[in-house]
């Protein structure tokens, strides 16, 4: 599990560290590489997020599932914005020169912006009542150590 | 604590804990993809190929959104 959680990890540092990045194959390549991997994020996010909403079929039952109220008014808004930051990103990095060797700002900025947003919905992804108990059982343990 | 405390924990974890192991999976192997590609021409099919992606997931969220 730790290792899976690692990958994230993993790719999303080599990612930004394409972006602007000239030796790993050039900055249009690096700018790339960093909006394919927040695109597939983002495409996961939203693929899981639908099949979670209350009532569909195979959401969980609540508290686990995400209220329709919740799935309309905050985050398909919020993924409507993330892949309007996707669809401007790509324009951005579609017309840089392949020889271009500078920094590219405005593409970590868009790609910096669609990650905050993917954070900000994973928050809002339900967490039982089971495991907040349990986080702060061991918050509690910590403490006393 | 037992297996069975520990699969409990799992579970109330999940859906949270599934789909960060799974955007793990998701990010890791379209880096390793996107590795792949060479040259102007096959770098600006593919951020075409994601764009027209971006745009077909920002119409869903929109007809999702109540706004």
């Amino acid at each position: 599990m730790k290792k899976k959680m690692l990958s994230l990890v993993v790719a999303v540092t080599f990612a930004f560290s394409t972006i602007g990045c000239a030796s790993t194959g050039g900055v249009k390549k690096g700018a790339y590489i960093g909006l394919s991997v927040a695109g597939q994020a983002s495409f996961l996010l939203q693929d899981t997020e639908m099949g979670l909403v209350c009532g569909r079929l195979g959401a969980p039952a609540a508290p686990l599932c995400i209220s329709e109220v919740v799935h309309k008014t905050q985050i398909s808004p919020k993924l409507a914005k993330v892949f309007a930051l996707g669809e401007r990103a790509s324009d951005v990095i579609r017309a840089i020169p392949l020889e271009i060797t500078g920094p590219t700002p405005e593409v970590l900025n868009l790609v910096s912006q669609i990650w905050t947003l993917i954070t900000e919905i994973g928050f809002m992804i339900p967490q039982s009542d089971q495991a907040k108990k349990l986080s702060s059982d061991l918050k509690k343990l910590e403490a006393k150590k | 604590m037992n297996v069975l405390n520990v699969l409990q924990v799992l579970l109330a974890l999940a859906p949270r804990l599934v789909l960060a192991v799974k955007q793990g999976q998701a990010a890791y192997e379209a880096y390793l993809e996107a590795q792949k590609v060479e040259g102007n021409d096959e770098i600006n099919a593919g951020i075409d190929a994601l764009k027209s992606e971006f745009t077909r997931r920002r119409l869903i969220a929109e007809a999702e959104s109540d706004i």
